[in-house]
């Protein structure tokens, strides 16, 4: 069974399964992506607010052609990972109806505390359950739910904890934990499907806001206005207008960049003593800043996010790249955020020398120029480079204290004497080794050793001198804004295109005649009817069809 | 271990020197500095050389034995000592069964009237501790006497003779403040656990004409609005950025220095006037200010400053925990007043009295972006 199959069997026997029997009756499911850590996170948050607090482990995310996004269509719910999805939600709907938060939380107040109380729990489940399933609840779904409500209440003679339990059924079913977008048949494209009003409203809403439609989508694609380009293009636009397109863009370059790998990363306190997991977070988030204030600049160019001298600052990331930066702030306050712009003489300038890329791709005690470079390609360039032997031997490469080879260069020339690894490190190491100026734990060097570091290299053809001249390098590559498009559309797609889907070949030519403008990008994919249209093949093959 | 040295100026980017060593200078000094670093405080603590058989006899009696003494200068019969030290350290105990507690908290004699010892100690009548008879403390030279200062010690780092710091004399024959410059002592260690994250930084800038060369320079301390940043590791955070304190009251403290074979050194008839934590030194002055600081091949400093400090300062660090405190590291405190007041060697007031004691205190400090509170960034210096 095809990954791809796979989910639509999942979605399909989970929407049969857990309660929304009547919805499964009219929907056809189309792609089913399993809501991310964040984007659970964001409902939640959304629909309770911001103090309910989410307890337990989910099951890590699935990265799939460089994103989690396409990885998120290809994974389901384990046993385990249900039980676990099981207790947040029993804890968050405790906390929705306890007797600090129902007056709130809770639309109406009951008859009585201890009988249903159909009008006021259909109210509330009606309310809760389209920010959950992104998508008004039917009549007959509300019906079912209240039931169910009414059930549980007289079973355990207390309408908040009836309440509580019907709630916790909704967090777990599967309208909920997957993103499903609905298809129906393409009347433009004989034979061929393309997502249904709903489908198109919950794409829209992830992709430009990483969020659930609010409720001026829904209604649109309640009356069907995304089927039309005059009606998508009015919504679209509203969307692009939003403060929330930064949510979204946001959320595309966290997984693109695979900064979620910071939470993983350590190093050795002695070594780096800088270094610590609030650092960490605050390098991710100033990589994302970085990003965004360059890309939703007016005239914003994806690629000067590699040669920018803009960013933001905290006090912790100030002292590690040794400038200063003072905030008029009292004593204790906790750390924010500063605009910091780097002076024309200092090494730093783009994202590859920032905190986030060079001490994700370091091992904990060093740096290393063949992780960056591998990064390099893989992650901004989406070329691919193939695993190491298992059997190499690593020696030389990690003996920093080496007499003889005293810098990352000198090793690596001596490693790359071995022909089996010389293939690989011709291609990264030279990338890799003009951001050796930058320690593991992110700080600026201009010895290792006592040895001058040379940060001369070459990518494609094209040498330069030092990190500054990657970065120019990066940017002038063309690899770099077709990876971007080709990133995005999977982002959106929740698949990578297929080779002979041309339309991404358009997008790219749109994308560099329109000064390549990442919100341009998404306004572009967004209005696209190719963007909303399912493979024929894999709907053939979730429903079993020949 | 021997720090390893380097030129002052290693590592300093010299264009963002010539900016911020002329704010500074425009601001506090006369003189147009090209090139300007600051430290930020990253340790702080009694300079203090302990050796084996330094004190005659071995350290102090313990404050069960000064106790039963104390009783008996107070007139109490054996008797009555032997009843009263039943309740010396007893566990749990409440405060009106805590009866020697009761009597040494008010063992002080005012106009014939008990009263606070530690509030009084000099109306307590003197223990009479034992001092360090040893020839070695870390220290300066501060009555220009030199080698010809009989009974002044060494210095163990520089072997300079006619060494004044009376106040390693006073405290080192006591447990709590013995060590070395390495371990530190356990009193001062406590203490700078204690303020290190309460105490607005302190701040070192350094301005010359060329940090890397001997030479002239001018070092101002001064405070800063925030407190000192430390690393997971508990090591102060080199280059974070501090607002220095516009309160006037640390802000005239510059001084003419020197860097010579890369140590910064201070030898200053001037005083310094600092304010530290609250239940140290809320004022901390040094009269006829020194320091001698050296840089590490990180670019930190560690050294020592020293001069003559008040001698109720540094009885209010040590007997502000009154009773407490004496119970917890002290054989006596009003003693220890005792023995700094008739070791006191600083400049006489004009009844011919002293009351003041040369010091010397261990500091350590990393690298520091200092910006005044207005001007921010345009003013950094580093």
């Amino acid at each position: 069974m095809t990954p791809m199959k796979n989910v639509f069997r999942i979605a399909a026997v989970s929407l049969l399964g857990f309660g929304s029997a009547q919805a499964a009756d009219t929907m056809v499911p189309g792609v089913a992506r399993r809501l991310t850590v964040e984007q659970y996170t964001r409902v939640i948050a959304d629909t309770f607010g911001p103090t309910v607090k989410i307890g337990g482990r989910f099951d890590p995310d699935v990265r799939v052609d460089g994103l989690i996004e396409v990885g998120a269509a290809q994974v389901s719910v384990s046993s385990t990972s249900l039980s676990q999805y099981d207790a947040m939600a029993r804890s968050i709907a405790a906390q929705v109806v306890n007797e600090d938060n129902r007056l709130t939380m809770l639309p109406c107040k009951p008859a009585s505390a201890t009988a249903p109380d159909d009008a006021c729990a259909g109210k509330f489940l009606a309310k809760v359950g389209g920010s959950l399933f992104r998508r008004p609840l039917t009549p007959a779904e509300i019906e079912h739910q209240v039931r169910t409500a009414a059930n549980a209440t007289e079973t355990v003679k207390d309408f908040y904890q009836g309440l509580s339990l019907t709630l916790a059924s909704m967090l777990t079913a599967p309208e909920f934990l997957f993103r499903v977008e609905s298809v129906e048949a393409d009347p433009a494209n004989r034979g061929g499907y393309r997502l249904d009003s709903a489908g198109k409203a919950t794409r829209l809403a992830f992709f430009l806001w990483n969020g659930a439609p609010d409720e001026e989508l829904l209604r649109a694609a309640q009356k069907s206005e995304l089927d039309t380009p005059k009606g998508l293009e009015k919504q679209v636009n509203r969307m692009m207008a939003s403060g929330r397109l930064k949510d979204g863009i946001r959320a595309f370059f966290d997984d693109m960049l695979q900064l979620a790998g910071m939470d993983d990363v350590m190093k050795d306190g002695a070594l780096f003593p800088k270094f610590s997991s609030q650092i960490a977070g605050e390098a991710r988030e100033q990589t994302l800043r970085t990003i965004v204030g360059v890309v939703t600049a007016p005239k914003g160019d994806y690629r000067d996010i590699f040669t920018t001298k803009k960013t933001f600052l905290t006090p912790g990331l100030a002292s590690i790249y040794k400038v200063p930066l003072a905030f008029d702030a009292p004593i204790g306050a906790p750390d924010y955020w500063k605009a910091y712009e780097f002076k024309a003489e200092d090494p730093r300038a783009g994202i590859l020398v920032q905190t986030s890329f060079v001490t994700m791709n370091s091992h904990p005690g060093r740096s290393s120029p063949t992780l960056r470079g591998k990064a390099l390609r893989e992650v901004l360039l989406c070329q691919k480079v193939p695993a190491p032997p298992a059997d190499v031997n690593f020696t030389i490469v990690q003996d920093t204290s080496n007499p003889v080879y005293r810098t990352a260069r000198d090793r690596l020339i001596a490693h790359r004497t071995n022909p089996v690894c010389g293939g690989c490190h011709k291609l990264i190491d030279p990338m890799g080794l003009a951001l050796e100026n930058f320690d593991g734990g992110g700080a600026f060097r201009t010895t290792e050793n006592g040895v001058k570091i040379d940060t001369s290299g070459e990518i494609d053809g094209v040498k330069f001198a030092d990190a500054a001249g990657l970065g120019q390098a990066i940017h002038d590559n063309p690899a770099a804004a077709s990876c971007l498009v080709q990133r995005l559309t999977a982002y959106g797609l929740g698949r990578t295109p297929k080779k002979d889907e041309t339309w991404v070949e358009t997008q790219k030519a749109a994308f560099i005649k329109n000064n390549y403008s990442v919100p341009g990008l998404m306004r572009s994919l967004a209005l696209s009817p190719e963007f909303y249209r399912a493979v024929p093949n894999e709907i053939k093959a979730a429903f079993n069809t020949p | 271990m021997k720090p390893r040295t380097r030129t002052l100026a290693a590592g300093v980017r010299r264009g963002t020197m010539v900016v911020a060593g002329l704010v500074l200078a425009s601001a506090a000094t006369p003189a147009a500095a090209v090139e300007s670093k600051s430290y930020v405080l990253a340790y702080f603590g009694q300079a203090v050389s302990s050796k084996e058989g330094d004190c005659p006899g071995g350290l102090n009696a313990t404050l069960e034995a000064q106790y039963a003494k104390n009783l008996q200068a107070l007139g109490y019969k054996g008797a009555e000592v032997e009843e009263l030290m039943k309740s010396f350290g007893e566990e749990g105990q409440t405060w009106d069964k805590n009866k020697i507690g009761q009597v040494m908290n008010t063992r002080a004699r005012v106009n014939g009237q008990a009263e606070n010892a530690y509030a009084h100690p000099a109306a307590v009548a003197d223990a009479n501790l034992k001092h360090v008879t040893g020839t070695v403390a870390y220290g300066f030279n501060l009555d220009g006497k030199g080698a010809g200062d009989a009974g002044a010690f060494e210095d163990p780092q520089t072997h300079e003779k006619g060494i004044d710091n009376q106040m390693f004399r006073a405290l080192g024959c006591v447990d709590p403040f013995r060590g070395t410059l390495a371990t530190g002592t356990a009193f001062w260690l406590f203490m700078w656990m204690a303020e290190k994250d309460s105490m607005p930084a302190w701040l070192i800038t350094v301005e010359g004409d060329d940090l890397s060369k001997d030479g002239p320079v001018t070092v101002r301390m001064s405070r800063a609005i925030e407190i000192t940043k430390f690393n997971a590791n508990g090591e102060a955070r080199a280059d974070m950025t501090y607002r220095e304190d516009a309160d006037p009251r640390t802000r005239a403290n510059v001084f003419k220095g020197e860097i010579k074979s890369g140590t910064l050194s201070i030898a200053s008839t001037a005083p310094l006037h600092m304010m530290q934590d609250q239940l140290t030194f809320p004022n901390f002055d040094l009269a006829n200010f020194h320091m001698r600081l050296t840089p590490d091949n990180e670019g930190r400093l560690e050294g020592l400053i020293g001069g003559y400090q008040p001698i109720e300062q540094i009885y209010f660090a040590l007997g502000q925990g009154g009773l407490a405190a004496e119970n917890n590291y002290s054989p006596e405190l009003p003693g220890m007043y005792h023995l700094m007041r008739k070791l006191a060697d600083g400049p006489p007031d004009k009844d011919g009295k002293i009351w003041s004691i040369s010091t010397a205190y261990h500091l350590k400090a990393v690298p520091a972006f200092v910006v005044t509170v207005a001007g921010a960034e345009a003013a950094a210096n580093r």
